[in-house]
């Protein structure tokens, strides 16, 4: 188990930077601004609304099925934590905030579990302040959209992995694949994390089949016993079809910054189940390879495909993007080989500034039709995928290193 | 070329004297009827309205006794399907009863149905709110019977409930289809799309029998529309067609440019006082708002000025037509019906009733009021005594739908709230809030039954609300405007949905009647209004798109799946530069 860092090797002074962003986005989510934003498209997918919770606690709290219709898509995990709190506005902004501080605070950690002993921790504070303010995590946030929990559950499961607790660690992703069904492709390199370490290890590491078999098992176990909660929870099973259906089958095709919405609002009768098999069988082709590829450092292998999912699954919300990004912040070395990192920076510019323009002028003033929309989420996704292809490709590089008169090539 | 000016001439010697004997043989066939138990009355009411236009209501009322003891109460003129041959025989001989309709009737045995086509936009301020259907665009709901609901009922109980009762070959089905055809109405292409089964609104206007298994289907078409092609089959069903009687007055060119205009179905099923049997009754309506201001800029009217034709001769089978003119109260001017009649006080209301069941000659009836001009300005308008306005606000993001409720009546009421919108409209009830003049009173809403849109289903909202004296009653909630797949719009997608029209049925107080009875089910055609229907705009994706999509959205994935695997194939190795000879190093590599 790594060393644990004390409080006291935090810069006290950096510490305040991560505090006053956390208080502000308390005090903006109290704010008029965040019902305004509560049901932007690109803040919150019908899976992470904030509304359609509400609604869907009104309906549990009047005895009436929540899943019957086509409103109400959050997990029962979700419901049943938001009926047992009081539904005040500052519970509500208090738990988004500690949310947020939690996957800040967890970053910061993985990374210190990363890099230790060796230890020059102001980048964790520094790793937290950017996760803090970049616009993709803050703005789901006060918009009270449930991605920013989602967020939190991957990286407070992460932490545990990279500090080698495997129950919590296994517990929160089993949670987290109740609200995003795409996260269980997280598994294999997290068991890897679990059996290896978060840290690069030079001569490959010896997975033990058993462990691994133990690990799954248990993860297995955890998800069959808060099916089985949700199950009491609901009341019936019509929520395995609403919430894991609806990441699959998209019945809703509100439009959000991925590719699937405009795919499926354009795709012609005859061909929807073939095309929704391709979309959610996508991602998981990956899997194997990255994981394969990368036994030396899981936690690189984790990070892709966490790349892989934010970037395919059927409903992301910018945040999701955003917490990819702020991973990258936890592998500095692998920067000196970036191919074209200003291209990549620029379509993130690009997109960052076309989403939310051509949002507003398809759905708000009218004068833009729905391919501007389309066409900005392109520019994301090709961002998106761009940055997980420079990642990729700087992840291989760094790994053999450099030395002075030798060169890398590929065979 | 035979010498046709000669035949006209033998003809018009020979009418009279053929319609003389027709009207005899007539009187005879009408006698034998009334014996076994079919009836055919046919009225036409004129009702002058305040602001100068003239409502006309044409009702062709038919009615048909049934014995019981056949087994099957409550069914359209006993079909006997058990097979001893007279009956059924006797079931399907109609003299009067316009056979395509009873048949499909029979066939899905439905044992009340409303139907009613109608254009224009009903004022109730001006024109009141009179009994029937005023809903625009078209509305139809039925009430099925027999083994064939109950068993899929039962069906439903175990398996799937969502498509039971109105998916491909269910009754409902049927019989849109059936009137579909059978008026040349556009019913049957969005049926599922459009069918709720409400649980409080639309009880039965007649008598059901009281075994259980009765169900209710109900589907409002706002963007129907209704012209000449529904009233000719109408008419076809009337047994003197438009030749004779008060159809005559039934101008297509008149009645289609009226304000307002429609045409309704309407079947009953009345139990007899004794219990024993019932009768069937079958009214057929026309209503149609004139406007003979716009004409002469006078109130004056007559049946020639307002359907330019004149009534020449009666209709050999009616029992009894009537043509009866509600006179107007509360006007400053005077005015003169010519010819004059008595005038009688029928339910408070004074009307002269006209018989024109022995007609010889062309029939005119006309009004003219003691003034020059007609001023708009003089006229005074009551407010109904219950009104509903509805509006829906808002661009992206949930829109806000207002319905506001008034009451002008001192004492409180009680009225029950119904409103439908298609699947893509889904409501959020949690922003549900009702406030009268500004103060929140959500504890107004006596009871609420809600049925999400489950697609393509539209979602049913029934609000009982209890409406404070002399109030008005806002009535809030959020709207989430779905995004709907590109084959699933409309062809002119961008003009926008109609949405139905929602409805207030006023109850009576609580602990006047018995809570099964809900809306008033006794009293004959209970009291509904309307509001008017809303057009929403959807957000539209581009519809000459799909395989640009396809190709752009699949060459993105292509894209990242062939750089990454590209990557990952590759092996890596340390290789020596030689500073002297680089092409050597190309070679090793």
């Amino acid at each position: 188990m790594p060393k644990r860092l004390s409080g006291a090797a935090y810069a006290r002074p950096a510490l305040l930077i991560p505090a006053l962003l956390l208080l502000l986005r308390f005090s903006l989510i109290l704010s008029p601004l965040s019902p305004w934003l509560r049901d932007d498209h690109q803040l919150a997918s019908p899976l992470t609304s904030f509304t359609r919770l509400k609604e869907g606690i009104w309906f549990f709290q009047k005895g009436i099925d929540p899943y019957h219709g086509g409103v109400f898509r959050h997990s029962p995990l979700t419901l049943a934590l938001f009926t047992l709190i009081p539904p005040i506005p500052l519970v509500s902004a208090l738990l988004w905030t500690v949310a947020d501080g939690i996957a800040a605070w967890c970053l910061a950690e993985i990374w210190r579990a990363r890099i230790a002993p060796r230890g020059h921790d102001g980048r964790g504070v520094l790793l937290a302040s950017l996760y803090l303010s970049k616009p993709y995590n803050f703005l789901p946030t006060v918009a009270l959209s449930s991605s920013s929990l989602d967020n939190a559950f991957l990286l407070l499961a992460l932490r545990f992995a990279a500090l080698q607790q495997v129950s919590p660690s296994l517990i929160l992703l089993a949670v987290l694949s109740f609200s995003s069904l795409p996260s269980i492709l997280l598994l294999p390199p997290l068991v890897m994390i679990l059996l290896a370490g978060p840290k690069p290890t030079v001569p490959l590491p010896k997975y033990s089949p058993k462990t691994a078999l133990r690990i799954v098992a248990e993860f297995a176990l955890y998800m069959v016993v808060l099916t089985g909660a949700s199950r009491f929870v609901a009341g019936s099973w019509g929520w395995v079809l609403q919430t894991w259906g609806a990441t699959v089958m998209l019945p809703d095709l509100t439009p959000n910054p991925g590719l699937w919405w405009y795919f499926f609002t354009e795709m012609f009768d005859q061909y929807r189940p073939f095309f929704l098999l391709t979309f959610s069988l996508h991602p998981l082709i990956y899997v194997a390879p990255m994981c394969l590829k990368f036994q030396h450092d899981p936690l690189f292998a984790f990070f892709l495909l966490q790349g892989i999912i934010s970037t395919f699954k059927s409903y992301p919300t910018l945040s999701d993007a955003g917490l990819y990004i702020s991973l990258l912040g936890i592998f500095p070395e692998i920067y000196s080989h970036f191919r074209h990192p200003l291209v990549t920076a620029l379509l993130h510019l690009h997109a960052a500034l076309l989403l939310p323009l051509f949002h507003y002028l398809w759905l708000d003033a009218g004068t833009g039709n729905a391919n501007f929309f389309y066409a900005s989420t392109l520019v994301f996704g090709l961002a998106n995928g761009s940055t997980i292809v420079e990642a990729l490709w700087a992840g291989l590089h760094s790994t053999i290193g450099e030395k002075e008169g030798w060169e890398v090539v590929q065979l | 070329m035979p010498p046709l000016p000669l035949l006209a001439l033998i003809l018009t010697f020979l009418l009279p004297a053929l319609a003389e004997v027709g009207q005899e043989r007539g009187q005879r066939q009408r006698q034998g009827r009334e014996q076994r138990g079919e009836q055919f009355s046919e009225s036409l009411t004129l009702r002058p309205l305040l602001d100068g236009k003239v409502h006309t209501r044409f009702a062709f009322e038919f009615s048909a006794g049934a014995e019981s003891g056949t087994g099957r109460e409550g069914q359209l003129a006993d079909g006997d399907e058990d097979g001893d041959g007279d009956g059924a025989d006797a079931a399907l001989h109609t003299t009067l009863l316009p056979l395509s309709l009873t048949q499909l009737l029979r066939t899905y045995d439905a044992r009340e149905l409303h139907l009613s086509l109608n254009a224009g936009k009903w004022d109730a301020l001006r024109w009141g709110n009179p009994s029937g259907a005023l809903r625009t665009g078209g509305e139809m709901w039925a009430w099925f019977a027999g083994e064939s609901a109950l068993a899929e009922q039962e069906q439903g109980k175990e398996g799937e409930r969502v498509n039971a009762g109105e998916g491909e070959g269910s009754p409902w089905q049927g019989l849109t289809n059936g009137l579909a055809g059978l008026f040349c109405a556009s019913l049957s292409s969005q049926t599922v799309q459009r069918t709720t089964e409400p649980l409080h609104a639309f009880r039965p206007e007649g008598d059901l029998p009281s075994h259980p298994g009765y169900r209710l289907f109900h589907a409002a078409f706002p963007s129907e529309s209704v012209c000449t092609e529904n009233l000719t089959p109408f008419l076809k069903l009337l047994p003197c067609k438009s030749r004779a009687g008060i159809a005559q007055l039934l101008n297509p060119h008149k009645v289609f440019s009226a304000d307002w205009h429609g045409v309704g179905v309407h079947v009953l099923w009345k139990n007899d006082t004794l219990g024993l049997g019932g009768r069937t009754e079958l009214r057929l309506e026309v209503n149609a708002v004139f406007d003979p201001v716009r004409v002469s800029g006078k109130r004056d009217w007559s049946l020639r000025t307002l359907f330019d034709r004149s009534i020449t001769r009666s209709c050999p089978a009616a029992s009894s037509s009537l043509l009866k003119v509600h006179m107007p109260t509360g006007s400053a001017s005077g005015h003169l019906l010519s010819p004059p009649l008595e005038t009688l006080l029928t339910d408070g209301v004074p009307e002269v009733v006209y018989d024109l069941s022995q007609v010889s000659e062309d029939v005119d009836i006309s009004m003219r009021w003691e003034e020059d001009k007609f001023d708009h300005s003089k006229a005074q308008f009551n407010p109904p005594e219950l009104s509903i306005r509805r509006s829906l606000k808002g661009s992206s993001g949930p829109s806000q739908l207002s319905v506001i409720l008034s009451n002008t009546l001192p004492i409180p009421r009680r009225v029950l709230y119904v409103e439908t919108l298609p699947w893509f409209l889904s409501l959020y009830l949690h922003t549900l809030h009702v406030q009268v003049s500004g103060v929140s009173r959500d504890d107004l809403i006596q009871s609420l039954s809600y049925l999400p849109p489950v697609s393509p289903k539209p979602t049913l909202l029934e609000l009982t609300l209890l409406l404070p004296p002399q109030s008005e009653v806002h009535i809030t909630m959020q709207v989430e405007k779905g995004f709907i797949r590109y084959t699933e719009h409309q062809p002119d997608a961008s003009r926008g949905w109609d949405l139905p029209a929602a409805v207030v049925f006023p109850l009576p107080p609580l602990g006047a009647k018995d809570s099964h009875s809900l809306p008033d089910s006794a009293e004959g055609s209970q009291q509904r209004i309307y509001s008017s229907t809303l057009l929403v705009d959807l957000p539209t994706p581009d519809f000459s798109m799909p395989y640009n999509v396809i190709i752009m959205s699949s060459t993105l994935v292509a894209l990242f799946f062939g750089h990454v695997f590209n990557s990952l194939t590759r092996k890596f190795v340390l290789l020596k530069v030689d500073a002297v000879e680089p092409e050597k190093k190309a070679e090793g590599s």
